[in-house]
């Protein structure tokens, strides 16, 4: 998966190591970025977004970010299909929540062990790996999603009925409204998603690709693959298992149903719409389908209201038929995803009129 | 008492498993849809007798017919492209398709289960202690002699041999006059062929409602853990599973044989990498 | 009964490979292709027998004429039932079927009938693959599979056959066994053969009309015999010097003559 070469703009060059790894390459982008930043948390301050509406809409995705960030690493990064990730969203999500509902923690105390607890399960559905390939080990994070499940159904019984989660304090406040958490979501967005592309610049980044590229060679070249692919899991699960801490706590309750093997579908087809091994694919392949889901369930009753000889339910197929066609459509022809085809456009946009 | 039911959905598991291995030995894609595809010749099935009010066989045939033509279709509309890409593309794509499938069933179908139609008679026989009903003594007849039927048309026919010659190299059987875009429409039809009859069969026992799809779930261990290139694999696998599922809920209760089948599963590869039948990897040096 | 007139081949839309290649081969004959790697030899083949689109090339230039008609544009089932029939390189047999298996899905285009007595002429061909029948082709020395492969194309009843390197990878003494049926092939069946080769002598001493191919063009053309002896192909192709004898390696390290026809 070549990335498109970056064509820097004449005036803009590298002259150290340091500069020529800098995620932010040219005064443009910086400037984007900052006013990027100030417009997402000056969000809510502008009259009409205001409403809860809006807001739950981009807190829900950027909580959806952090789990497909991870997801990203390890799948569009490291290679390896991981077809169980809300499974261990589940698992960060229950492990946060059964310390700050039954034993008192804060939220900020319970995040990182959620995150860990997910990783640790995380990692022992990656042991398999060191044995199994591609699709055989996409098959075990499958067996993941579904052992997971069913350990959280029939094994444990707080988690089997639910269970209300109090909100996040941070001294005298509350986050208990969408307009408060919206802060502290995108704050951890912002910051894991930082902290994910700063990874993936990085030695380690760089280890994963060789690994997905041809792991055999990465091998020859002195790369310790088990370890590594460990690592990948890893972290890819210690997003999740964050994600799912905010998400209890978001909701203010944990349960189930909101952790499903269509989820797990869903984070894929995002990432895959969105740019496998891309962070800036990961979120803009959220946005994406997020919107799209959003515009689907807005039409779609009011399509069904119309044309009533529609059966029950026939709008949430309607979305599933169009989303599983865009990412099909994605993954055939552009399976490089949206990140790819920016980076073409940008590209041409630099280099026209030399454009091959 | 268990193992007889075990057994006679183990068949119906392993007459999917055959078609995910048909699908694999021919393309090398795993067709992770085929729980939907299973799920569409249930409901089409179902279309054919309730609604348009067909006699048995005829709905049958028709709804066999469906399936074997929505193998073809999907078949030629998306795997084509996807001969060379990378195997998560694949994989991925599979996947998707899964998704529309479901939604183009909710759409004409809606969400909720569907008034229950037994597919073959209502009625029970004794044997000895065990109590058996009709309906699953044919569904466990029919589903093993359409496995059978399937890999002796693998081994004996010549278009199974074709088959099996695709499953080697495509490059190398097109020099031999062989259309290999006929085999693949060839084994995705029948691929469909064996899930909308496993669909229909369970769709019997357990209802015509959306979780049937679940049964395409639960015969990806059993066609890895037959071996994904043996036909025969798979239907063993298919009793397997079938059978461990069975015993490992009716002592343990709460279903917990689909994740006790993965868990099998799991244990087999690492031990098996390539199923108890797969073939074994031939490299010269 | 083939002609190639100014075929341009490329892989992938910008990798150009063969820049203008004709060459013909008339009825009976045995035509052979020699040229070092990456000449595009196997390509010349692939884009007559059609496979080249698996891997991204196609014909953008000239035409390939099978008596009479065009056929670059076909599929390879449809060339293959015309009777063209390519024995590819790399010894590519169907790895987990029985030596049986494969030969009878060589006769695929062959009426059912047909299969059993095309079967016993290709065995009598090859003895030695009569006595392997059942074995897992996978497990075959490289000579018989190569004696599997042609045979495989045999079995096809070809009226054109695209040999690719039949002698890759072989012993010398299996290599003249090999040898020995193209000849037998050729006169006692009537097929035409084009042969491709990098083993010169070999090639030379069997066809009877031979090209030679450098960087996707022709570069020399004529009788075998001719060719064995221009001066040329001895330096580059047989490893000889002035007169027939061996090149002496300081020779080459200190003095290298340019090829007469670039």
């Amino acid at each position: 998966m070549a990335r498109v070469p970056f064509y820097p703009p004449s005036g803009v060059y590298a002259d150290s190591y340091a500069k020529d790894m800098r995620i932010l390459k040219t005064g443009t982008q910086r400037f984007l970025t900052v006013a990027g930043l100030v417009l997402l948390f000056a969000l809510p301050l502008i009259p009409g977004l205001n409403g809860s509406y809006y807001l739950r809409l981009i807190i829900g995705a950027g909580i959806t970010v952090i789990a497909c960030l991870g997801l990203n690493i390890l799948t569009g990064y490291c290679g390896q299909l991981n077809v169980g990730q809300s499974a261990f969203v589940m698992v960060g999500a229950f492990a946060s929540g059964m310390l700050t509902a039954f034993h008192g923690w804060s939220f900020w105390a319970s995040v990182v062990p959620g995150g860990l607890a997910a990783a640790a399960v995380g990692v022992l559905f990656g042991i398999p790996s060191v044995r199994l390939k591609g699709l055989y080990l996409a098959l075990t994070t499958l067996g993941a999603q579904i052992i997971l499940t069913w350990v959280a159904l029939y094994g444990i019984t707080v988690t089997a009925a639910g269970f209300s989660v109090s909100p996040v304090r941070l001294g005298p406040v509350v986050f208990n409204t969408p307009q408060k958490f919206y802060y502290l979501a995108m704050g951890f967005t912002v910051v894991m998603t930082f902290v994910a592309r700063n990874l993936m610049r990085s030695r380690l980044g760089r280890a994963f690709i060789a690994i997905r590229d041809n792991d055999r060679a990465a091998e020859g070249m002195g790369i310790d693959i088990f370890k590594y692919k460990l690592l990948a899991f890893a972290i890819c699960t210690f997003y999740a298992g964050v994600a799912g801490a905010l998400l209890v706590h978001y909701m203010m309750w944990a349960q189930l149903e909101s952790f499903t093997l269509q989820d797990s579908v869903w984070y894929l087809a995002m990432i895959i719409v969105g740019g496998l091994g891309s962070i800036e694919g990961t979120v803009f392949g959220v946005l994406f389908i997020t919107v799209l889901k959003e515009l689907v369930l807005v039409v779609g009753p009011m399509a069904q209201g119309k044309l009533s000889f529609l059966p029950m339910g026939a709008a949430s197929g309607l979305l599933l038929v169009i989303i599983g066609s865009i990412a099909i459509f994605f993954g055939v022809l552009e399976p490089r995803g949206m990140a790819h085809r920016w980076s073409l456009i940008k590209a041409f946009y630099r280099l026209w009129p030399f454009g091959y | 008492m268990l193992v007889i039911s075990g057994a006679m959905n183990g068949a119906i598991y392993g007459l999917v498993a055959l078609g995910f291995v048909l699908v694999y030995k021919a393309s090398a894609v795993l067709n992770f849809a085929q729980g939907y595809m299973l799920l569409l010749g249930a409901y089409l099935f179902w279309f054919s007798r309730v609604t348009l009010g067909l006699p048995l066989v005829a709905a049958l045939l028709l709804s066999v017919g469906a399936g074997f033509l929505v193998g073809i279709l999907i078949e030629r509309l998306t795997l084509r492209r996807l001969i060379g890409q990378p195997l998560i593309s694949m994989i991925t794509v599979t996947i998707f398709l899964s998704l529309v499938l479901e939604g183009l069933v909710s759409m004409i179908w809606g969400t909720y289960p569907l008034q229950h139609v037994t597919v073959f008679h209502d009625s029970t026989i004794r044997l000895g202690r065990l109590v058996l009903t009709t309906q699953s003594l044919l569904a466990f007849g029919l589903a093993l002699s359409v496995a059978g039927a399937l890999i002796a048309f693998f081994r004996f026919t010549r278009m199974g041999l074709a088959m099996r010659g695709v499953a080697e190299g495509h490059q190398i059987v097109q020099s031999m006059g062989i259309s290999v875009r006929r085999i693949l429409s060839l084994s995705w039809g029948l691929a469909g062929i064996a899930a909308s009859i496993g669909g229909i069969l369970m769709g019997g026992t357990l209802g015509f409602q959306l979780g049937l799809s679940q049964i395409g779930l639960l015969a990806i261990p059993a066609a890895f853990i037959g071996g994904l290139e043996s036909p025969e694999g798979a239907v063993l696998g298919g009793l397997l599973i079938g059978l461990s599922e069975s015993i490992v809920s009716g002592y343990v209760g709460n279903a917990a044989g689909v994740p006790a089948a993965f868990v099998i599963l799991i244990a087999t590869m690492l031990f098996r990498p390539y199923g108890f039948f797969g073939l074994e990897r031939i490299e010269r040096v | 009964m083939l002609t190639l007139s100014n075929v341009e081949v490329k892989y992938a839309g910008v990798i150009l490979v063969l820049r203008g290649v004709s060459l013909q081969v008339p009825e009976g004959k045995i035509v052979s292709l020699l040229g070092s790697n990456g000449a595009g030899k196997t390509t010349t083949l692939k884009a007559i027998s059609g496979l080249l689109r698996t891997e991204l090339g196609e014909v953008t230039a000239g035409a390939i004429e099978y008596q009479g008609r065009r056929i670059d544009r076909l599929d390879p089932e449809q060339i293959a039932k015309m009777g063209i029939i390519q024995v590819m390189e790399g010894r590519k047999v169907l790895k987990h079927l029985t030596v049986e298996e494969n030969l009878r899905l060589g006769g695929y285009i062959r009426p059912n009938g047909e299969v059993r007595r095309d079967l016993e002429r290709v065995y009598g061909y090859f003895p030695r693959l009569r006595s392997r029948r059942n074995a897992v082709s996978g497990y075959l020395s490289g000579g018989e599979q190569q004696m599997m492969l042609i045979g495989r194309a045999m079995m096809a009843r070809p009226r054109l056959m695209l040999l690719d390197e039949p002698s890759m990878g072989l012993a010398p003494l299996i290599v003249r066994e090999i040898y020995e049926i193209v000849r037998r092939l050729s006169a006692e069946e009537r097929t035409t053969i084009l042969l491709v080769e990098q083993n010169a002598k070999a090639a030379l001493a069997t066809s009877e009309l031979a090209y030679v191919l450098e960087n996707g063009r022709v570069v020399l053309d004529g009788p075998a015999a001719a060719l064995a002896d221009n001066e040329d192909i001895r330096e580059f192709y047989l490893g000889l010097g002035k007169l027939g004898e061996k090149k002496s390696y300081r020779a080459v390290k200190t003095y290298k003559r340019r090829k007469r026809w670039l």
